[in-house]
């Protein structure tokens, strides 16, 4: 493959290129050396990343590949990554190939997946592992197809930037639901896909969403009640929101303990779409538009005239009236007049007229 | 000699509105920003009364009080139907009647100049009892979806499936009904109307002038005339008897 610079101001001097290049070598040197010790502790791996990122900081570090002009870019922001939930652990976590330097082509262009071991174990001493969130995702009905619009891991892990990884289990809620509101406020995308357009409108008026509005933390969003990996229709009997599983997934801990089957199958939480569905609450709420509209309307109109009466404006406007069409009137008798006025001569013009006419044509 | 005054409502009465208007504000109040979240300001109220559960929780002391008062409300009228011995026209003056009918027909042809008087209203007229019976059915819709939405799993077990989502649409539609009729209407009635502006005393004093009297109840205000000539008395306002508490003076039984 053969590697260009992708950088607009590519005309890079030989001196810069001879300094960077000496500094990733000399980078590298360590890096490789340091590797082994380091596989196991975060602060060892922050170190081994410091000496990543000291080229992979370098702005514009890229190249375009020349088999499909695609820019490929491997500038990080060190601020961003070492803020992400993968900020304290080393390069080689994910990238584990990439530690020869210089990197093998194929090897560097290998996707990192989630899915693998990690060299880090949790605080019982467990290998740590994503293996389960990603057999979730892949199980889910997001991760059923092969669509472009699947989400990935990273789609709502870092708004798709793989080194701005974000943890969503303790994140604000706005920050949890805008995971899923990215892709399903979208309607366009949403009619692709069959998916009722309304998910997103409709919960926003559930009191789940009200209280976050206000400030509440503790309230359901999306993935509590649709689970955030497993996310699967309404219809399948595995869904965390199946007809089966509804009361278990209302009356978790901390939400609607003791919830039965009545209170789940409610549908206030998607008040919408379950209007769409029921005849009572369409009617009811159609009632209420009528009921406030009509009394409002009456009440109003009985305002109104209770005060032209009190300021006599309906007098005065009839009064108005009356003069605007005696002044009207007066004109248009002026007029008839004038014209009246002109009537005889108008009548001794027209006899004068056929006369002439008459006896130019006739005799 | 002071001017005469003629009694309206009772000191019970008249507490009964004060909770009423001080329960109703509050609930407005706290309730209207989750009515309405997108509008950025009202949002202010749960600021100034420290957060979302603060006010959760003013908004159900005052439902509370507000139903309280509905049932003190029910009892009082159960008690006024056993004194007058259970002949309800002559306990509920708020009743509505064919009187009231034939009024509202007279007062709209006043309205549009066909009619030269407003009729003769009696001791409530048909605006005072169509606000009274706007309570009567909005307190028990509130009362109801409210509990149901206050305690929804325990609700939403026990009724049918639809009784949240209705309950939720209830209350938020009957709360805009209900706030939209007392600030226009019922404000308009004792605030902004010229004859009362800026405010009809009667809720604190419980009384109104004779003027008042004579231009509002006149019918009223004849029978008790008639009344205290039967007696020789000249009808002061501490000699008159409390007839907000029985009815229209004549119709008093004990």
């Amino acid at each position: 493959m053969q590697i260009e610079c992708a950088v607009p101001n590519a005309a890079v001097s030989g001196s810069h290129r001879a300094a960077a290049g000496a500094l990733a070598v000399l980078a590298a040197l360590t890096l490789v050396s340091a590797f082994p010790a380091a596989a196991q502790q975060d602060s060892a791996g922050a170190a081994a990343s410091a000496r990543c990122l000291a080229c992979h900081t370098m702005p514009n570090l890229g190249y375009r590949d020349s088999a499909n002009a695609a820019p490929r870019e491997f500038t990080i922001a060190a601020g961003v990554f070492h803020g992400s939930a993968h900020g304290a652990l080393g390069c080689a976590q994910c990238h584990p190939q990439a530690v020869e330097f210089p990197h093998p082509a194929a090897r560097a262009a290998a996707q990192p997946s989630c899915d693998g071991d990690c060299h880090v174990v949790d605080s019982l001493g467990r290998p740590y592992t994503h293996a389960r969130e990603a057999a979730d995702l892949r199980a889910s009905i997001h991760g059923a197809g092969h669509d472009p619009d699947d989400p990935t891991c990273l789609t709502c892990h870092g708004a798709g930037n793989p080194h701005a990884i974000a943890r969503m289990t303790g994140a604000p809620p706005a920050v949890r639901m805008a995971a899923c509101t990215g892709c399903h406020a979208d309607r366009e995308m949403m009619a692709r896909h069959g998916v009722p357009a309304d998910a997103v409108v409709s919960y926003e008026r559930s009191f789940h969403y009200k209280a976050i509005r206000f400030g509440a933390t503790g309230t359901a969003v999306c993935t509590d009640c649709h689970t955030a990996h497993h996310v699967l229709p309404a219809g399948d009997q595995r869904s965390s929101v199946a007809a089966g599983n509804l009361t278990r997934t209302c009356g978790q801990a901390n939400c609607h303990e003791g919830a039965q089957r009545n209170f789940a199958v409610s549908g206030a939480n998607h008040l919408d779409l379950r209007v769409d569905k029921s005849p009572l609450l369409f009617f009811e709420e159609k009632f209420f538009l009528l009921l406030t509209a009509g009394t409002m309307l009456m009440l109003l109109v009985g305002i109104v005239l209770d005060v032209q009466k009190k300021f006599d404006w309906l007098v005065l406007a009839r009064r108005l009236g009356r003069f605007a069409g005696r002044f009207a009137g007066r004109r248009m008798a002026r007029a008839l007049g004038v014209l009246r006025g002109l009537g005889p001569r108008i009548a001794v013009a027209g006899r004068a007229t056929a006369l002439v006419m008459q006896r130019v044509l006739y005799d | 000699m002071t001017e005469r005054s003629f009694v309206r409502l009772s000191r019970f009465q008249r507490g009964q509105h004060l909770a009423m208007l001080i329960s109703f504000l509050v609930l407005a109040l706290t309730g209207i920003p989750m009515r309405f979240p997108q509008v950025h300001w009202l949002g202010a109220i749960y600021g100034a009364v420290g957060g979302l559960p603060a006010a959760r929780a003013i908004h159900r002391v005052a439902a509370v009080v507000m139903i309280a008062d509905g049932l003190v409300h029910l009892v009082y009228l159960s008690v006024l139907l056993v004194r007058h011995r259970f002949r309800p026209w002559e306990a509920w003056p708020m009743l509505p009647t064919w009187k009231d009918a034939q009024d509202w027909w007279a007062t709209s042809l006043y309205y549009f100049g066909l009619r030269k008087d407003l009729p003769r209203y009696d001791r409530f007229n048909f605006r005072e009892k169509f606000d009274y019976f706007a309570v009567f059915w909005g307190l028990p819709v509130m009362m109801i979806s409210g509990l149901i939405l206050w305690f929804p799993v325990y609700f939403g077990n026990h009724l049918p499936d639809l009784a949240i989502p209705m309950a939720y649409i209830a209350h938020s539609d009957e709360a805009i009904l209900a706030i939209s009729a007392i600030v226009v209407w019922h404000f308009y009635n004792v605030h902004y109307n010229p004859d009362k502006f800026p405010m009809s005393w009667v809720w604190l004093t419980g009384r109104i002038s004779e003027e008042e009297m004579i231009r509002e109840h006149p019918l009223e205000y004849e029978r008790i005339r008639a009344v205290a000539a039967e007696r020789d008395e000249t009808p002061t306002a501490t000699e008159l008897p409390e007839p907000a508490v029985a009815g229209p003076a004549d119709r008093r039984t004990i």
